[in-house]
């Protein structure tokens, strides 16, 4: 009888129940919200879903030794996490993200893509406040790139510098990518006057199938040739791109921005949110991660809006300063936005084509950022 | 080691300096670089050359059978909206280019406008896979 | 869909009872919706349709193309004629249904029985002939201008 009594104490011991505290279950309703946020809200559900369950597997408190954790080494979840701690999975999805852009809007108007690069200014002020608040530089790098507002951008600079911060990292660059439609609209409307809303845009030029064939080669090497260190990521962008607009090789780019790009999100989303176990990502360090996040979005969004303003007073050829918030390369949720303010004053004023151009700019910049990050942490 | 201090001890400002530059640089040079893409793509291609798809077909419009488009208020803002997408195409215009600029302009259910405009036959047929506009 | 509903498209007005009845036994109604990709232009092409309800966008690599409005219309023909790879890609204009066949066991029952087969395709000939031979001048278009551009 004592000896059955003892194996329920035993087994007892080693279930969940035993083992939570309130870290675990504090991981475990954020992973519910972040699936709420995903399934009702519509919430970037491609990201949020996998994250949010990848939360819940993470935080089930499980008995250390068994290879069940992520950060045990014999795990199957610690082998799914290697493509996200060794970079592989970030350059990947660029490659579907490339075979999936259309640069065209950028190539029409050239000009547009300064705004891209004036948001990476969210990502060095974002680094400078990390080193202010006591981050070492290689943690500040990590966070600072979460301005970039480009999830895969954010977890390979990571892996590269600050493993250890990859989970609360992602979790912020994904939730206030998320959280893009009402981050960005009040800083638009503050920054801009309602004539400057009011500004329509010229019409673009059309852009030759041979433009969009030579774009992604020239691109690739005038980007690599100036940033080496972007490599991976610009790389696989600009292949991916060639893969679509090249048309003779469409089997190769329908894969890339399907099966590629799907089965790597699963894999990135499940194990970064199961990289977040309770007693790891429930720290100071975590709570200023987050906080600078946000001020990095904040900062990447005004950037680009005063910098639209800086290159209007300048020109005679207007451009609508709302154009600059696009720059925040959380494609195309930020074009969106701006489309969406932008009719809130004028419904037949349509900026959503013109807006992706300083959107896909930001790709290619915020890449830009990491790679030299990089270099210089390196 | 926190504030100013720290970003001073860590070259903070230089970094984040020649950070910006760099990025900055880079865009700026593609730009660059784009702008002069169609004067590049004029000297290798043939100047003059016609596309097939953008020859006068007037003369073979006449001879078929004139097919009155239907203009109602169902489809009025739509016309509106697609005949200013289309005097920017030029005609005859490619049907899924029209779908896809509508798409990026944000216009609401273009398959399904686009559609309503064929059996409207606001937009008709050229017989040769491209499309022409019949507001009347 | 019964056999009878199924006798009365057009593809398939020919047809006896029995000819009928192994048509049916390998078709099922597929509900498409607003945008949705039937499918891609070379990709193997595995699946014939009839219009049932709703309209169709066929378009080929070099922008040009053509509109199906009318229940019976064909698609995804290339999945009886050579070379069995899809020329255009096919989009839902609107929401509809389609009449869908597997196109292997379309092209084995085609192949498998001479009057069947005669009567199948002399309809998609007679339907659609003026369709595929402008598709595969698209094809053919479309490969010298990559030629020309490159």
């Amino acid at each position: 009888m004592d000896d059955i009594l003892k194996l329920f104490a035993d087994f007892w011991s080693n279930t969940g129940f035993a083992m939570a505290d309130y870290r675990y279950i504090f991981m475990i309703v954020v992973g519910l919200i972040f699936i709420y946020l995903g399934i009702a809200k519509h919430y970037e559900p491609l990201l949020l879903v996998p994250i949010g369950f990848g939360i819940l597997m993470g935080n089930i408190p499980v008995f250390k030794g068994l290879g069940l954790a992520i950060y045990e080494d014999n795990s199957v979840l610690h082998y799914l996490y290697f493509g996200v701690t060794s970079g592989v999975y970030p350059p990947l999805i660029f490659l579907g993200i490339g075979a999936m852009t259309d640069f065209s809007t950028m190539l029409a108007r050239p000009t547009l893509m300064l705004l891209g690069a004036a948001a990476q200014m969210g990502v060095f002020i974002t680094f400078l406040g990390a080193l202010a608040l006591g981050f070492s530089p290689h943690d500040a790098a990590s966070i600072g790139i979460i301005g970039g507002a480009d999830g895969p951008t954010a977890i390979f600079l990571s892996a590269k510098l600050a493993p250890d911060l990859i989970g609360p990292i992602a979790i912020a660059a994904y939730s206030y990518m998320a959280l893009v439609p009402v981050i960005q609209p009040p800083i638009m409307k503050l920054l801009t006057t309602r004539e400057e809303r009011l500004i329509q845009m010229e019409e673009p030029r059309e852009v030759s199938k041979l433009e969009k064939i030579i774009f992604p080669i020239v691109g690739f090497l005038l980007c690599c040739f100036l940033a080496p260190a972007a490599l991976p990521l610009l790389g696989m962008l600009f292949f991916g791109n060639l893969l679509k607009e090249c048309v003779v090789a469409e089997r190769l780019a329908q894969t890339a921005r399907t099966s590629v790009i799907d089965a790597v999100t699963i894999l990135l989303g499940i194990t970064v949110g199961a990289s977040t176990q309770g007693d790891v990502f429930l720290t100071a360090s975590s709570v200023g991660i987050f906080i600078l996040g946000a001020a990095s979005f904040a900062v990447a969004t005004a950037s680009g809006l005063i910098f639209a303003k800086i290159i209007n007073f300048f020109s005679t050829v207007k451009i609508n300063p709302l154009l600059g918030a696009a720059g925040v390369s959380a494609v195309p949720d930020s074009a969106r936005v701006v489309q969406m303010v932008g009719q809130e004053e004028d419904p037949n004023n349509f900026l959503l084509m013109h807006a992706m151009a300083p959107n896909v700019s930001g790709v290619i910049g915020s890449a830009i950022a990491a790679g030299v990050l990089w270099s210089f942490m390196s | 080691m926190y504030g100013l201090e720290a970003i001073s001890y860590h070259n903070g400002w230089a970094i984040s300096i020649v950070g910006i530059l760099i990025v900055f640089t880079g865009l700026v040079t593609l730009s660059m670089v784009i702008r002069i893409f169609p004067k590049i793509i004029a000297i290798i291609e043939e100047n003059g050359k016609t596309k097939p798809h953008q020859k006068q077909i007037k003369s073979d419009n006449q001879e078929q059978k004139k097919v009155v488009p239907v203009i109602d208020d169902q489809n009025k803002e739509a016309v509106r909206q697609y005949q200013y997408l289309i005097s920017w195409m030029g005609e005859p215009f490619s049907l899924p280019r029209l779908i896809e600029l509508a798409e990026k302009r944000g216009l609401v259910r273009p398959y399904s406008t686009v559609s309503q405009l064929i059996q409207s036959s606001v937009i008709q047929p050229d017989g040769k896979g491209f499309f022409l506009w019949h507001p009347e | 869909m019964t056999v009878e509903e199924l006798q009365q498209l057009d593809v398939f007005k020919d047809l006896s009872s029995s000819e009928a009845a192994q048509i049916h036994a390998i078709s099922k109604i597929a509900r498409v919706n607003e945008g949705e990709t039937l499918f891609e232009m070379g990709n193997p092409a595995h699946t014939f349709c009839v219009v049932l309800s709703g309209d169709y966008m066929i378009y080929f690599g070099d922008g040009s193309a053509f509109t199906l409005h009318q229940r019976g219309d064909i698609t995804g023909w290339s999945t009886v004629v050579r070379p069995y790879q899809y020329t255009g890609t096919a989009v839902a204009l609107t929401s509809g249904e389609v009449l869908a066949f597997d196109g292997s066991e379309l092209l084995r029952l085609v192949q498998g029985d001479a009057a069947l087969g005669d009567k199948i395709m002399g309809k998609v000939y007679a339907n659609v002939g003026e369709r595929i031979t402008f598709a595969q001048s698209r094809i053919s278009e479309n490969e010298s201008c990559n030629t020309n551009d490159s």
